[in-house]
């Protein structure tokens, strides 16, 4: 028999899908903010944030929000080399696949670029750039200069990446839309509005304030984590449901599984 | 699926750990109010150790300084007011007898009528032991006579006393004393034996001592 617990887990899998995007007032706020950097006539956008804050599901709603209004693409995962990266560049510009054992002439693609200028406007969004080596980013600048192509790269803000993204960019990038952990306020609603919207309104309503609080003091906001820790919650739960039923109740979670979940993913020791 | 019975065991030992604060704060808190317990058992030991005694106490209501003849004298108003302050110290004591908080010190005026300076009050003395025959007014009246220094006086209410009630040692004693201030020693040793003989009074002994020595 599958237990009820088994959906809630299952909305709480990690990934970027849009189905799954819950609007909160703070990832409207930076929604909004991106797309007025958009309008500007920007060179580069820096949307910047710890892992795990949103910035690659609001990139991708930005895609599906735009793609039909505005030439627009999303490159999710970074190129394993220059090569590669720029034959992806090419096949957005020309629309053209490159043919096989041949190479892009980077001064050529940047005298293509000034030529689009007026005539069309790219917009290219670059996730987990902080993969991107100095030289390659140095060569992107130098594409946006052209001013027909606008990147909007989106970073990790760790200690050594931060570093990176100030001394690197400080004086080319012109807009910064920065990302933070949710608030208590924000994380409730994001797990209410998830388990609501697979109709899991029970288990919604048995995650109580206290509940809230306790997995919001675990996480820190993280969103990522959040899914962590509510995936494992639910699993923990399943696990009880199917065969220790006497060890769970359905109207609240009990703080034990929370802190057995926190235990789990290593929130806190013993 | 996890291991739950070992995510089990993980959790118990994390609340385990969890609660040693809790538990520290406990006895921290009982040891504390313990502490506090003691000091104020050791703050009545204190107190008792510095309360004024019971027997000791003075109270306002005891007219131990009053007798019955100076209340009448003292009604009427002809005699000499002394104004004595006394250090009263006020005990509150609860039901249970432990000692209360001590009161600061007040100091209770009584009024004592000296009756030694005023003619007059020995004469209303004097009057009432005829009426009464109370050997507290005779007495009295023979102390005062003999401090005075007439001891005529003081003999013949040494004898009023002892033809009441022959056997107060004090009447004996200043009779004989007065009898000897007069000149009668002989007089008073006889009357001296007689009374040691009958009481072999150790008073008495001395008294006589000194009358044979010359010192009275």
């Amino acid at each position: 028999m599958k237990s009820r617990y088994e959906s809630a887990k299952d909305v709480f899998v990690d990934s970027v899908d849009l189905d799954d995007y819950i609007e909160l007032e703070s990832s409207l706020t930076a929604y909004q903010q991106l797309e007025h950097s958009i309008n500007k006539p920007l060179k580069m956008i820096l949307l910047f944030g710890r892992p795990g804050t949103g910035k690659s599901i609001l990139l991708n709603r930005l895609h599906e929000r735009l793609k039909y209004q505005k030439e627009i693409y999303y490159f999710d995962t970074p190129a394993i080399n220059e090569k590669e990266f720029f034959h992806k560049i090419f096949k957005v510009l020309t629309k053209k696949t490159l043919p096989q054992n041949t190479e892009v002439n980077f001064s050529a693609l940047v005298n293509y670029c000034k030529n689009m200028r007026g005539k069309r406007e790219i917009i290219i969004m670059l996730d987990e750039a902080q993969m991107y080596g100095p030289e390659m980013m140095e060569k992107i600048r130098l594409l946006s200069d052209s001013r027909a192509v606008k990147f909007i790269v989106s970073l990790h803000k760790t200690e050594d990446e931060d570093l990176v993204a100030k001394e690197h960019f400080q004086s080319r990038i012109w807009e910064v839309v920065e990302l933070h952990n949710a608030s208590l306020k924000d994380q409730t609603t994001y797990i209410h509005k998830k388990l609501l919207k697979k109709n899991l309104f029970e288990i919604a309503n048995s995650i109580k304030d206290k509940n809230f609080k306790l997995i919001h003091k675990f996480t820190k906001g993280n969103y990522r984590e959040c899914n962590k820790m509510m995936f494992t919650i639910f699993e923990i739960c399943e696990y009880y449901d199917k065969n220790e039923p006497s060890k769970i109740r359905y109207d609240r979670t009990p703080k034990r599984i929370i802190e057995m979940a926190a235990l789990k993913l290593g929130y806190i020791n013993v | 699926m996890y291991n739950i019975k070992a995510l089990e065991e993980k959790w118990r030992r994390y609340r385990r750990k969890k609660r040693i604060p809790v538990i520290i704060g406990f006895f921290v808190i009982v040891l504390g109010i313990g502490a506090v317990f003691f000091f104020m058992q050791n703050k009545n030991t204190f107190f008792k150790g510095h309360s004024v005694p019971k027997q000791e106490v003075a109270r306002p209501d005891i007219d131990i300084y009053i007798d019955r003849g100076i209340s009448d004298i003292a009604e009427k108003k002809d005699h000499t007011l002394v104004d004595v302050p006394i250090e009263v110290a006020n005990v509150e004591e609860d039901s249970a007898g432990s000692y209360g908080s001590v009161k600061a010190k007040t100091k209770l005026h009584i009024e004592v009528i000296d009756t030694s300076k005023k003619q007059s009050s020995f004469k209303e003395i004097e009057k009432r032991f005829r009426m009464g025959h109370d050997i507290d007014d005779s007495l009295f009246l023979a102390k005062s006579y003999y401090q005075r220094k007439n001891y005529k006086k003081a003999e013949y209410w040494a004898l009023q006393t002892n033809k009441v009630n022959e056997n107060i040692e004090e009447s004996w004693l200043i009779f004989a004393r007065a009898k000897a201030k007069r000149g009668q020693r002989n007089e008073a040793i006889r009357i001296l034996n007689a009374y040691i003989k009958r009481t072999n009074s150790i008073e008495a002994k001395v008294l006589l001592d000194k009358i044979k020595k010359g010192k009275i």
